[in-house]
């Protein structure tokens, strides 16, 4: 195990690189958990639809609140990717 | 052509003469900023009144496409 | 319109976007999560995202007074949209809440609607965000270092800076195509004098052929040439020395505080004590407008204000029992106890998720399209502009949504049964004595 090799990882903690890869990761991550969770429940409500066209309304305004919960989430993760990126 | 040609045009020029009002407006508020050295009086001014001609003008343009549609369905919002 | 204006039209697009990749190559966009200050007076700053409000608010203001200028009891015009408009909000609001609750929670909820769509679309004005102030920075980097001279302390935090080179264009500051952008640092520990020897090498690379060896610690070589050739070339930044302040126009701000004490230079030996840009000036557009809810502080100040409508609506409702939704007894029902704590903790940390929502939507769209049209200029951004419309909308329905959601739950006796929950969707309201509205199709009751 060469631990010069390492050297480079190491300097980058220290310049921007690092907030680089801080800010890419917080954004890249973060947007697994409300991708699926928007998923799922857009494809539950698709079904719900199927099975029940007639209440479109109801479906679709509870379908919206819950997306803007989830979205927030993910809405968190780009404000600390660009918190990372361009304030710290 | 289709039928999407029309609507295309008129979007597209009301869109031009939108956009050119405002940077027509922005332009000359400007240029009377660096004439006389308010800074930011003439500007804001070109700015208003650049929307303001823009807005009136590019409503009228739009209103045939708006009638048509308004015309083709029956529902209103 | 005739064939030929059809195809001039579009003939003027295409040349204008194959140019727009050519010619209008800009410098760095400047991306600042607070809104850039405009005008000071005394404590109260206007900033561009307030002047944004105001323009909102000026919108809604005169569609509200023309509405309802001279009312007729058959809308016509804009009284008729404007009451288009607020009967699908009402409607809408009635599924979800109950008819006399909607009646109850609608001004509010409304209004929270209107503004912040209006203040989400005017963002999209092709002005936003693009005219503005210069704020010339070349002198205030030197005002900068020459106030913590005057501390006589080394600086205590990093300040970065994003300039572009602006030319004089008949009187006005303009970055032309093609500008460049002038990064500078003031780091964290750093002497005045040395924040100074660096500040002339980064303009003398700048604006002349001068190539430092070292940009971060320059020699005093280094600093000797940089000089050299900032004096020799009669369009570059001047630096002026004690006693050469007389030579400054009088407006500038620099000529008042060139009494007060210089800079000494270590490398070179002199205190200046001013600096002047005969030829292009570094500077920045603050512009006037931004996206009114790109601002932590104005989404912040919604959230607080539907806070605090939602809890005087529960307390109106239930009176003081309204706190016997989060304070139960210990010893009836200790489970209740820990879940109404939380409760009362999520009704606090709905503020954050209020402002934070709002904020992180309309910041990041505006970012997004700052950053695609100094990338690909005419034609990325379109798209991006279509799902802005879209997403402005999303996050005014959401807003008001969650508010009157909230406000319903608030409001509900602890174990109701849901007695005016709502309609079904024919638009029948099962409780409702006798219902005024009409029987509506279900494809009208719902308004898109």
């Amino acid at each position: 195990m060469d631990i010069l090799s390492y050297l480079p990882f190491l300097v980058a903690l220290e310049t921007d690189g690092a907030k680089a890869i801080g800010a890419g990761l917080a954004m890249a991550v973060g947007a697994i958990g409300p991708a699926w969770a928007i998923g799922n429940l857009v494809g539950k409500a698709m079904e719900a639809l199927g099975r029940n066209p007639e209440a479109r309304g109801a479906i679709q305004t509870n379908m919206i609140l819950g997306v803007a919960f989830a979205e927030a989430l993910g809405i968190y993760a780009l404000l600390t990717a660009l918190i990372i990126a361009f304030v710290i | 052509m289709g039928s999407w040609v029309m609507p295309t045009a008129y979007l597209l020029g009301a869109g031009w003469y939108f956009a050119a009002c405002i940077i027509l407006g922005v332009v000359v508020g400007r240029w009377a900023d660096g004439q006389t050295g308010l800074e930011p009086v003439f500007t804001l001014a070109g700015i208003i009144l650049g929307l303001a001609v823009a807005l009136l003008g590019g409503i009228r343009m739009l209103m045939p496409l708006m009638e048509r549609i308004g015309s083709d369905s029956p529902e209103k919002k | 319109m005739s064939r030929i204006r059809i195809i001039v039209i579009v003939a003027i697009t295409l040349i204008v976007i194959g140019t727009g990749f050519i010619v209008a190559s800009g410098p760095e966009p400047h991306i600042a999560i607070p809104p850039e200050i405009l005008w000071t007076f005394g404590f109260f700053n206007i900033s561009s995202t307030m002047m944004a409000s105001w323009a909102a608010m000026l919108i809604l203001i005169v569609l509200g007074y023309f509405a309802t200028r001279s009312m007729k009891l058959i809308p016509t015009g804009v009284q008729n949209f404007v009451e288009g408009l607020l009967d699908a909000m009402l409607t809408q609001m009635e599924e979800v809440a109950g008819r006399e609750k909607a009646r109850h929670f609608f001004m509010v909820v409304a209004t929270f609607f209107l503004f912040i769509l209006v203040a989400n679309w005017v963002a999209l004005l092709p002005f936003f965000k693009a005219v503005g102030i210069t704020q010339d920075y070349g002198e205030e980097i030197f005002h900068e270092i020459q106030e913590q001279q005057v501390k006589g302390e080394p600086f205590d935090d990093d300040h970065h800076f994003l300039t572009w080179i602006m030319d004089d264009v008949g009187g006005v500051k303009m970055a032309l195509p093609g500008a460049e952008t002038f990064k500078f640092e003031l780091h964290l520990g750093e002497q005045p004098g040395e924040a100074l020897d660096r500040y002339i090498v980064a303009l003398s690379e700048q604006f002349t052929d001068f190539r430092a060896t070292d940009d971060e610690h320059p020699s005093e070589a280094d600093v000797h040439g940089a000089w050299e050739a900032l004096q020799a070339d009669p369009e570059a930044p001047k630096f002026h020395g004690e006693g050469a302040h007389a030579a400054l126009p009088a407006g500038s701000k620099l000529a008042s505080l060139a009494e007060e004490e210089g800079v000494p230079s270590p490398a070179l030996g002199v205190t200046l004590s001013s600096l002047e840009f005969p030829g292009q000036k570094v500077g920045m557009v603050y512009p006037f407008f931004r996206a009114a809810f790109s601002d932590v502080n104005n989404t912040l100040a919604l959230a607080i204000c539907a806070f605090f409508i939602i809890e005087f609506w529960g307390f109106q409702a239930l009176g003081l029992g309204y706190l016997g939704k989060f304070f139960m007894n210990p010893l009836k029902n200790p489970i209740m106890t820990f879940v109404g704590f939380l409760e009362l903790l999520s009704e606090f940390i709905r503020i954050i998720s209020f402002t934070f929502r709002l904020f992180g939507n309309i910041f990041a769209g505006g970012v997004l399209i700052l950053i695609l049209t100094f990338l690909v200029p005419f034609i990325a951004p379109i798209g991006i502009y279509g799902l802005e419309l879209f997403v402005g909308l999303i996050q005014a329905i959401v807003f008001a949504a969650l508010t009157l959601v909230f406000a319903v739950g608030a409001v509900e006796q602890h174990g109701e049964d849901h007695e005016s929950h709502g309609t079904d969707d024919y638009g029948h309201d099962p409780n409702a004595p006798g219902d005024t509205h009409a029987p509506l199709p279900s494809g009208a009751a719902q308004a898109h």
